[in-house]
């Protein structure tokens, strides 16, 4: 039996049913280590809207409809059902207060942060700052100050979002999720092998941890 | 001679198909927009 699995996870920032489906996942992880199994966690980089510009000036309901011909009627009701729905994850979505911006800076932090082994706490405050205390997370300045706010070097991170160092990082996430065949966020491979599309229950999560765990395939 | 900002800055791993587990329906966003919650 080999308990350690590895689980990567597509997602972007700008994705309510990504950090639910965080939340999920880490009712899933939590299970099964409970259970004795390990898991190795690898955040990987997904653009849902590129072409937003950095500094949109309007709400989330604003790009909504403007951008993709959402009736704002249909916006509105989406974004309350989902906030109610993090709700009941113990998340406090505040689409008012959301800025909507460009996340290709905010993946090229991940990937700094994974370079100094502190992708999994910067994940965490990038979803918090921007769905539930409206800061922004296309600005490099702004990324910075998130940085430092989870330890990391203000400047080391200023450094590299300037220069782009990890933009090659988030192209080569970009390409794989193709190769993997993924459209949709989150995504969940397990083992290499596996795939879980979208914020699913953690039981199904589990079924998929365990199945690696064991070397088994998922039955027909 | 090819444009080497058309290529992919590092290589892709090689993938075999996944298995895929539980709900094909399971809510995702896709191309800027996410499915709507169920009330």
């Amino acid at each position: 039996v080999n308990s350690s699995v590895k689980v990567d996870i597509w997602s972007d920032i700008a994705c309510p049913w990504c950090f639910i489906g965080k939340r999920r996942f880490e009712t899933a992880a939590a299970e099964f280590a409970a259970g004795g199994g390990q898991l190795e966690v690898e955040y990987h980089s997904f653009e849902l809207a590129p072409d937003t510009p950095v500094d949109f000036a309007g709400s989330e309901v604003d790009f909504l409809v403007t951008h993709k011909g959402m009736p704002a009627t249909q916006v509105e009701q989406m974004l309350g059902q989902m906030t109610q729905l993090a709700t009941n994850e113990g998340l406090s979505y505040d689409f008012d207060a959301l800025q909507h911006t460009n996340t290709v800076k905010a993946h090229e932090l991940l990937h700094h942060a994974k370079a100094n082994g502190r992708q999994a706490d910067m994940v965490e405050r990038l979803f918090e700052a921007y769905f539930e205390q409206g800061r922004h997370v296309g600005r490099i300045e702004d990324l910075a100050d998130l940085a430092a706010e989870i330890g990391l070097d203000r400047d080391e991170a200023l450094e590299a979002l300037t220069a782009s160092t990890y933009r090659p990082a988030v192209d080569a996430d970009k390409q794989q999720a193709i190769a993997y065949g993924i459209t949709g966020v989150p995504f969940f491979v397990i083992d290499g092998r596996m795939g879980v599309s979208g914020a699913q229950d953690p039981s199904v999560l589990v079924e998929a941890l365990q199945l690696a765990a064991t070397g088994s395939d998922v039955p027909a | 001679m090819t444009d080497p900002a058309t290529e992919p800055s590092e290589p892709t791993t090689p993938v075999r198909p996944l298995q895929l587990v539980g709900d094909d329906d399971a809510p995702t966003c896709e191309d800027g927009v996410c499915d709507i919650p169920p009330r």
